[in-house]
């Protein structure tokens, strides 16, 4: 069985990893520093690294409720749960399961929505000035509907394949950046704050950590490992590492008061970052060039679960024909925001719904599959005598 | 209306194109059957049917002897001039028939033409290789691939001799994959010659080797090879099933298999190697992969390959481990060039001029105040000359090759800077690009990056970097999306594995690399 099992999971608990990070990594760290100073100042850093810790919990409940039904993909997920058992007609289960399917499919499109708008903005101001945001947007989403055409282990290699690129610029910049570190920036530690106004910040930065969810929707997909928990928390480490750096050399050279008010406050950092050897003069296209990538991993991830999700519904159809129907209707929804500052605005709320329905949803299932008794409670893995051991091995291997 | 749209939608129906497959099929097998009758007991009848079948091609010869002296054992050679070696056919057919049997036939078997065929197969002839026949097809195919068949009056039995000897090339050093160390032999022209030098290096009596026809009317040889213990079974099965399923008339070359064999024929990327070495197929043998060699071709093919392998050459594991890598690292760097430096070029200079460092703008607008053209326009010029270039080059005879690749590089290039149709550093950018592709150790692959610069070219015009990331996004995608023989193209980059990182972007030293690399299966794991 463990075989089996094995070999209809294409995805690893590296890539799983993979898709997680990158799928986090992508508009969030171009504002982030400016919404953390204005919200936590000088307490920015613990601002990340508790949003850090809020989100790994949440990871645990969507890695736990994956991990208990390992064979069923999410809307048979919900079904099972909310329905009666297995081998029954389950119709009950699918009608409630239904709203949620189409509330979090209508989330994801705003998301993507938002992503990739975010991007067209940035791109439309900082570098191809003379370029219209629709065709940043459509060439974007163009390639995402690419993506889709294709199964779910390319989506896996390529996230694999991207989550160096993203992550080693980034990383570069944050430590360059050090060079006009100032020590009395980021001290006190604790400025006169109000415990409300830290949580607020905590808040905002948890809005940067959105897209872990996606892997609720890929869980019956990825190999289970003993690990497998930790390679997914692995997956919000590294985005929060590169968050922090990023913000601690934001307030480090700007001041949490001047850090508030600029509108693209990492790109400023970079601005003011000098390659050594001067190769290079200002760095802020060529990041932007890189961070493509992040933020084309976190649409056409967003993008690929909402054609997966709708897939699954109707049981039937080609995803590319449901990527085609979607993509107007993306392009459309991003495009809805007036200006900039309404953007941001959106961007508030879609903070707040993705955490209900990020944190919520499974929470909800996980809860009321606890009560009904439904799903193995201890894992797949943990099943009985010494056979246990093997198997897991069994299922790393391809 | 709606009649009309099903008939024009509608596909012609699955009967019709059965029964049309059907009839195709049974007049193949007609036409067979009437070369598949056995050889009657008369001789004359059997030598008029061949040169019927054959046409009374001029280069057939048809020799009437008798055996041993014995005026009624009257027998044939038939065999194809040019296709067989004449010492043989005269020294230990003839020579064996005609002379040395004279009185050696024993007496009961002067009268018996069946069991004397027998006889003369065991003891008359001096040729390796002798099979007995009942069926002309089979005489026919055997004198086509060089072979010597001898008709006896009276016999319906035939003997096929092996007398093949051509003309061919010797081994000599690879044309198109030379090394600063390492051996210098390379594959001919000849299977056999091919399937040896292999055997060679590798002295396993696991190798196996299944030998395929190819091809309705070339009927090209083709044989897999692969180590049984490494090579993982199914590839083997179902590389032989692909190469089964071919149907066309002529094979040519190995690119003809390779062309009809690989996962995805569209891709600007090769899936499968082609090589000249044969010490790099003996270590691809030894990684789990097999080999097809193809007859009338010096061009073996690799199966599965994958991405990295395409910038390995056998000289990194020649030298020592530093050398090895550094020389890999380079050759990495110079590949990413090929593909990229034009674009980048036109996105610096057109988009983000803000990035070069101000000195070098200043140099570099001097240098394109003169030119009319938008960078783009002057990449494009100055790219498709070069290709030009390279493409005449190939073509010329040899000793004008060089000259013309210095006329066309340096004369053209700095008239072109002079009359202010390209900027200096255009032609800068255009020799790397042209240099770099040619530090790929495999041509087709270098090709194929040649060829994707151009899409990146009009993304970087379009879009600048923005452009290229896209571009580059959508050739990710496509690598990601290739698993030639059911292996991700992009194995061991992704899926990551630690342990095949001994061998990919670096080599470590070779005594570190106890393990072989896992993407292709292998059934032995370990190298030590």
């Amino acid at each position: 069985m463990g075989k089996q099992l094995a070999d209809k999971r294409p995805i690893s608990s590296r890539q799983a990893m993979s898709i997680v990070s990158s799928t986090i990594l992508g508009v969030g760290v171009l504002t982030l520093p400016r919404v953390v100073a204005s919200e936590a100042h000088e307490a920015g850093w613990i601002a990340i690294l508790c949003g850090a810790f809020a989100t790994s919990i949440v990871m645990i409940i969507v890695t736990k409720l994956g991990l208990r039904f390992p064979h069923l993909n999410f809307i048979e997920t919900c079904s099972h749960v909310l329905g009666r058992d297995k081998g029954k007609s389950n119709k009950l289960g699918k009608l409630l399961s239904y709203p949620i399917i189409i509330i979090l499919i209508a989330y994801y499109l705003v998301v993507a929505a938002s992503i990739s708008r975010t991007f067209g903005e940035v791109v439309v101001t900082a570098v191809l000035k003379e370029t219209p945001l629709e065709v940043i947007i459509g060439t974007m989403l163009l390639t995402s509907l690419y993506l889709v055409k294709f199964d779910i282990d390319v989506l896996a290699r390529l996230n694999e394949l991207l989550l160096p690129l993203i992550v080693i610029p980034i990383l570069l910049i944050a430590l360059l950046s050090f060079q006009s570190f100032q020590l009395e920036f980021i001290l006190p530690v604790w400025p006169g704050l109000s415990l409300s106004g830290f949580l607020k910040g905590v808040l905002l930065t948890m809005f940067a950590y959105q897209g872990y969810e996606l892997i609720l929707i890929f869980s019956n997909r990825i190999q289970i490992i003993k690990k497998s928990l930790w390679f997914n928390i692995l997956g919000i480490i590294i985005p929060s590492v590169i968050y922090l750096l990023i913000v601690i050399a934001g307030i480090s050279v700007f001041g949490d008061e001047e850090l508030a008010i600029l509108m693209w406050p990492t790109l400023e950092i970079i601005k003011v970052t000098e390659v050594p050897g001067m190769i290079l003069e200002r760095l802020e296209s060529l990041f932007l060039g890189v961070w493509v990538a992040a933020v084309f991993t976190t649409t056409a991830n967003f993008f690929y679960a909402i054609t997966l999700l709708t897939q699954q519904v109707f049981g039937r159809g080609k995803r590319i024909w449901y990527g085609l129907g979607f993509t107007p209707i993306i392009f459309w929804l991003s495009l809805q925001p007036q200006n900039i500052i309404a953007l941001f605005d959106f961007q508030q709320y879609i903070g707040y719904a993705g955490l209900t329905l990020g944190a919520l949803i499974p929470a909800f299932l996980l809860i009321m599959a606890f009560i009904r008794k439904k799903g193995s409670s201890t894992g797949p893995l943990a099943t009985k005598g010494p056979s246990a051991k093997e198997k897991s091995t069994a299922i790393q291997q391809e | 209306m709606v009649r009309l749209k099903r008939k024009i939608i509608k596909p012609q129906p699955i009967k019709e194109l059965k029964k049309r497959k059907f009839l195709e099929e049974y007049s193949k097998e007609s036409l067979e059957k009437v070369v598949d009758i056995p050889p009657e007991s008369n001789l004359d009848k059997n030598i008029s049917y061949v040169k019927d079948v054959m046409g009374n091609s001029s280069d057939l010869v048809v020799r009437n002897i008798i055996i041993g002296g014995h005026t009624n054992l009257k027998a044939a050679l038939i065999y194809l001039d040019g296709l067989t070696d004449n010492v043989a056919i005269d020294q230990y057919i003839m020579g064996a028939l005609m002379i040395q049997l004279n009185g050696k036939i024993p007496a009961d078997l002067t009268t018996k033409p069946e069991p004397l065929i027998d006889w003369i197969k065991d003891s008359g002839l001096i040729i390796n290789d002798v099979t007995p026949t009942e069926s002309l097809k089979e005489i026919i195919e055997a004198i086509l691939v060089g072979d010597c068949a001898i008709l006896l009056d009276g016999s319906n039995k035939a003997l096929l001799a092996n007398a093949k000897g051509w003309e061919k090339r010797s081994v000599d050093e690879p044309k198109t994959e030379s090394v600063v160390r390492g051996p210098r032999d390379g594959f001919v022209e000849t299977l056999r010659t091919n399937t040896a030098l292999i055997r060679r290096r590798l002295k396993d009596p696991n190798i196996r080797v299944i030998s395929l026809k190819t091809g309705t009317r070339t009927k090209t040889d083709v044989a897999i090879m692969y180590i049984e213990g490494i090579m993982d079974e199914k590839i083997v099965k179902e590389a032989v099933r692909r190469i089964k399923a071919i149907e066309i008339d002529g094979v040519l070359e190995s690119g003809y298999i390779e062309q009809y064999i690989e996962d995805n024929p569209l891709s600007p990327f090769p899936q499968i190697q082609n090589t000249e070495r044969p010490d790099k197929v003996a270590s691809h043998l030894l990684e789990g992969k097999l080999a097809i060699i193809v007859d009338g071709t010096p061009y073996v093919l690799i199966a599965p390959a994958i991405f990295s392998q395409f910038y390995h050459s056998p000289e990194d594991y020649y030298e020592r481990f530093l050398i090895g890598s550094m020389i890999r690292v380079i050759r990495i760097i110079s590949m990413s060039f090929a593909l990229l430096l034009p674009s980048v070029y036109i996105a610096f200079s057109s988009f983000h001029p803000e990035m070069i460092p101000s000195k070098l703008m200043i140099a570099m607008a001097a240098g394109r105040s003169t030119v009319p053209f938008p960078s783009i326009v002057e990449a494009f010029l100055m790219e498709i000359t070069i290709e030009i270039l390279r493409e005449a080059s190939v073509r010329l005879p040899g000793p004008i090759g060089p000259t013309i690749g210095i006329v066309g590089g340096l004369v053209v290039g700095q008239a072109a800077v002079e009359a202010g149709i390209v900027s200096p550093i255009m032609v800068i950018v255009v020799s790397l690009t042209t240099i770099g592709s040619f530090a790929s150790p495999s041509y087709n692959s270098a090709i194929s990056l040649r060829m994707l610069r151009f899409p990146i070219m009009v993304a970087a015009g379009l879009f600048g970097l923005y452009g290229i990331m896209l571009a580059l996004i959508l050739i990710f995608i496509h690598l990601c999306s290739l698993k030639p023989f059911g292996i991700p193209y992009l194995s061991s980059i992704t899926p990551f594995r630690l342990r095949d990182m001994q061998d990919t972007l670096i080599r470590l030293p070779i005594p570190w690399m106890k393990k072989r690399p896992t993407p292709f299966h292998t059934q032995d794991k370990t190298r030590m």
